[in-house]
């Protein structure tokens, strides 16, 4: 097909979606109007109640109920302090005031001033910190009964011939913002995780039909019955619900701008909107990218669902998923790091919050936009291939169970198994010690699922799994490797800590948690090498990598980098990620070469016990000479060449004949 | 067989399933259609005649064996030979919220049918469905006959060479599936290969020049009426049918 058929096939079908979904009043009606109705009349409610609220208790009484055994000259100055600020506060007097009072509000405050064993009077307030009124008298009393102790003090020490100069410490605070930067950067935290909701709200009403529902229908079959390339056909269908999502944003960003520059949200208390002035177009340049990956994301979603109740159900995790990283901006140490400008939605989630508070940052902004439509680009092509492939076809049968099977939904399966993991690594910290929260982690958590998947996917143990003897060479090989490769991971941690710097604190806590506790030896040695070793090389480079070197187009190498960053987000602390990622392809490149998992498992458990040994002797590898990091690559390289260079020994071995000790060896390590 | 408008030579296609392992959907299937005939495919449900339509509108892909429409290799050039063939199945559909005319007009183009002949086309097209009445209305307010008619618009709006019918009758009543074998007599009188699929023998009767019997995904028969009559010392091709089955069975 011609660049111009493609074009012309790709606008006609864009104008056909388009005319489509506008045909179609629900989606106008909830993905356009409802949203540009309802946002404004949600904010000005929701300001105006808060308002109203503050004039309530503003106009209202705030009743004091005063008692206590100190003199009655403090009882009455107390008394005078609390009424003289004005304001409708009033004060009565009780010899024992009912604590059910303040319970049903009739009293918003009781105030105790009492004599006991100190030598001044000791001044009591109760109050309700759930209740408005409560809150209320005690933001009115509370200063006033400080400037009651610092004019007493003031007195008493001039009583006693000690001068007093209450000017020799003052301190000034001057906010050196520009007028709305503090509301605006208030305002950002979440605006972001809002357009994103309302991005996703309007695309998913039209993106969501345009596959599954139309492969419910029928009419998607009928479309990739014609002579238009799959391609065309996803990004036209991305075009029409990137269009309907901007739409939707530019709408109500035009209906608040509007409403704003009317007036229609000031009010008297100042409201928790920033000023019309903050709302500056900039703000569009993160808008857009948003909304091509809200639309590539339902796409995404909807390409792979095979009904459009399937697509719905799929739809909450991803639509979580999406706006996860706009909370970024509630972490002020993650949210300020260079390397989340680089992270999809997160970065412009960031870049949102600066424009608002008046701070520009292109490059960061630039860089933000690019992630997310990278990530965008990433989606669509997968939804592309969806399209392409046979099951997107209604009543096609479904493929063979087996490691591609598996290679596909990997990312899903092994997405869950990481959410549980997090959910309970959290608590079983929480209840238990570290012996527990280890083995239920690494046997029930990790070892469980994916003994699980390698049954339901028929992994084959040796070609897959890679479940089969290395030999002797190889295992030795990793146990100095090991070692070079602790060296090296913590050089790449220095490199990576550039980019996203760990907290001294996170850090300190972490080798806590590494080198206190038990001190028997075999213990940690089985606990926090063996049995990491073995089940977590089972776990990512034996059913995880295998069964992602079967998909299609992927290969052994991509498999290998693939597990290996999810082996790396396993690791939750962020700065230990990048560091067992590399670990990960390290352990992964040695099963590779040596064709044999259990060399990845001995190469896990040594870098483990090198890692440990290093933690507990206070060994930092920075510590060590240039040539030492040098002879470390050198250790790496060399015996990853040698494991690769015994495989074809004794892959020749196998050729020397029947009666060749080799033979064994070779035909399972080539196998 | 160089004048042929479809070509299909050993055609395979396996599926896995779970309970029941490979499946072999279509086994080793041959045929051809020249222009200006129909070829009826007949077959229970299940025997794999949607399977085989669908391999040559490329919409699955053959596991061994190959097939060409008009001259286009399904596996080399699969758009090529889309753009050849009008599609119509049962699960094939329209988008609802266009009108007829609007579909006819939409498909053209998405077969790369020239802008310039396009509104005369789409007038031809209307005018020999007979659709005019309500070529301006929305395919969602319109009867299932009538969107049976706009479908077959659809397939052939962009005169393809090849046309592949896959039980375009299922569904309608009595009336429609009598006018709507009268259009596909009419196409093939006026020059368009077709193939066609079913399990009712008087339609098959009616309006196929040949006729393939196919049976658990393997080709039993093919020929003409009176030929298979004669293969099978039949009566009715409803008998020539239950007979080669039956055989198969054995």
């Amino acid at each position: 097909m011609s660049e111009n058929l493609r074009w012309t096939a790709f606008l006609e079908l864009l104008g056909a979606e388009l005319r489509m979904l506008f045909r179609d009043r629900k989606t106008l009606l909830i993905s356009i109007v409802l949203p540009a109705v309802l946002t404004p009349l949600l904010m000005f409610g929701s300001s105006k109640i808060a308002e109203t609220r503050e004039e309530e208790i503003a106009g209202d009484t705030c009743r004091i109920v005063l008692s206590g055994n100190a003199p009655d000259s403090v009882i009455s100055a107390v008394s005078r302090a609390i009424a003289s600020g004005g304001g409708p506060v009033s004060v009565s007097l009780a010899d024992s005031p009912d604590p059910e009072q303040l319970d049903s509000g009739l009293v918003h405050a009781i105030v105790t001033a009492d004599v006991g064993r100190r030598p001044v009077p000791v001044v009591d307030v109760a109050y309700r910190a759930d209740m408005d009124m409560s809150r209320a008298a005690l933001d009115a009393i509370l200063p006033r009964l400080e400037a009651l102790r610092d004019s007493t003090r003031e007195a008493v020490l001039s009583r006693s011939g000690i001068s007093w100069a209450p000017d020799s410490a003052m301190i000034r605070i001057e906010d050196t913002a520009p007028p709305g930067a503090r509301e605006g950067s208030d305002f950002g935290r979440l605006a972001m995780l809002f357009v994103m909701l309302l991005l996703l709200s309007g695309v998913s009403v039209a993106a969501l039909d345009s596959i599954a529902g139309e492969r419910e229908r029928g009419s998607l079959e009928t479309l990739l019955s014609t002579g238009v390339d799959r391609g065309v056909i996803t990004a036209s269908k991305l075009s029409a619900a990137c269009a309907v999502g901007l739409m939707s944003a530019l709408v109500q960003a035009a209906d608040l701008a509007l409403l704003a520059r009317l007036g229609f949200f000031e009010t008297q208390g100042g409201g928790f909107l920033p000023p019309a002035s903050a709302f500056s177009p900039l703000l569009l340049v993160p808008v857009i990218p948003a909304a091509i990956f809200a639309a590539a994301l339902v796409l995404f979603v909807s390409a792979g669902a095979s009904t459009f109740k399937e697509a719905q159900l799929k739809m909450l995790p991803a639509l979580l998923a999406a706006v996860a990283p706009t909370l970024v901006t509630l972490f002020p140490g993650i949210g300020s790091a260079p390397v989340t400008r680089a992270v999809p939605v997160a970065g412009l989630a960031v870049s949102f919050r600066e424009i608002l508070s008046g701070r520009q940052d292109i490059a960061g902004l630039l860089l933000a936009a690019l992630s997310t439509l990278s990530l965008a680009a990433i989606l669509a092509w997968a939804a592309a291939r969806s399209m392409s492939g046979e099951g997107i076809i209604r009543g096609s049968a479904s493929p063979e169970p087996g490691p591609a099977m598996l290679g596909r939904r990997a990312f899903q399966v092994y997405g869950m198994i990481w959410a549980v993991n997090v959910i309970t690594s959290m608590q079983m910290e929480r209840l238990y010690d570290v012996r527990t929260s280890l083995l239920v982690g690494q046997f029930l958590i990790l070892l469980a699922p994916a003994v699980y998947l390698a049954i339901r996917y028929r992994l084959p143990s040796r070609t897959v799994l890679r479940l089969r003897s290395p030999g002797l060479l190889a295992p030795l090989l990793a146990l100095p490797c090991a070692a070079g490769g602790v060296i090296l991971s913590s050089d790449l941690y220095r490199l990576a800590s550039l980019l996203l710097p760990a907290g001294e604190r996170v850090l300190h806590d972490f080798g806590d948690a590494m080198t206190t506790g038990s001190t028997d030896v075999a213990g940690m040695i089985l606990l926090f090498c063996l049995i990491p070793g073995v089940v977590e090389e089972f776990v990512f480079r034996g059913v995880l990598m295998g069964s992602l070197a079967a998909r299609r187009g992927w290969g052994p190498h991509g498999a290998l980098v693939a597990s290996a960053l999810v082996f790396g987000m396993f690791h939750f602390l962020y700065f230990r990620i990048v560091p067992t990622a590399f670990i990960g392809i390290l352990a992964g490149l040695a099963v590779l070469r040596s064709g044999s998992l259990f060399t990845g498992m001995v190469w896990h458990a040594a870098s483990n016990a090198v890692a440990l040994l290093a933690a507990r002797e206070a060994v930092e590898p920075v510590g060590l000479p240039l040539w030492g990091h040098a002879a470390a690559a050198v250790v790496v390289v060399g015996g990853l060449l040698l494991m690769g260079r015994g495989r074809v020994r004794l892959r020749a071995g196998r050729g020397r004949g029947p009666g060749s000790t080799g033979g064994r060896r070779g035909g399972t390590a080539s196998a | 067989m160089p004048d042929s408008a479809v070509t299909a030579v050993d055609l395979c296609k396996s599926f896995v399933d779970d309970s029941r392992g490979v499946i072999r959907a279509v086994d080793e299937v041959s045929f051809h259609v020249d222009r200006g005939e129909v070829l009826g495919i007949l077959g229970v449900n299940g025997a794999g005649k949607t399977t085989t339509l669908r391999m040559l509108a490329t919409l699955i892909e053959p596991t061994s064996g190959t097939a060409s429409v008009d001259g286009h290799d399904v596996r080399e050039d699969p758009k090529a030979a889309r753009r050849s063939l009008g599609f119509l199945s049962s699960t094939t559909a329209l988008y609802p919220r266009l009108t007829a005319r609007e579909t006819l007009r939409f498909f053209a183009r998405m077969n790369g049918y020239p802008r310039e002949r396009l509104e005369e086309r789409v007038e031809k097209v209307v005018e020999m469905m007979s659709i005019g009445s309500y070529a301006d209305t929305r395919i969602e307010r319109l009867s299932t006959g009538m969107k049976q008619k706009v479908s077959i618009g659809r397939a052939m709006v962009h005169d393809p060479p090849v046309l592949v019918f896959d039980e375009p009758a299922a569904g309608l009543d009595v009336l429609n599936a009598h006018e709507m074998l009268a259009m596909i007599e009419s196409l093939r009188d006026c020059g368009h290969a077709v193939v066609f699929s079913t399990h009712v023998m008087s339609e098959a009767e009616r309006i196929c020049s040949r006729i393939a019997v196919i049976h658990q995904g393997r080709i039993l028969a093919e020929g003409t009426v009176p030929g298979l009559l004669e293969r099978t010392r039949a009566d009715t091709l409803e008998d020539a049918f239950v007979s080669l089955v039956e055989s198969a069975r054995v």
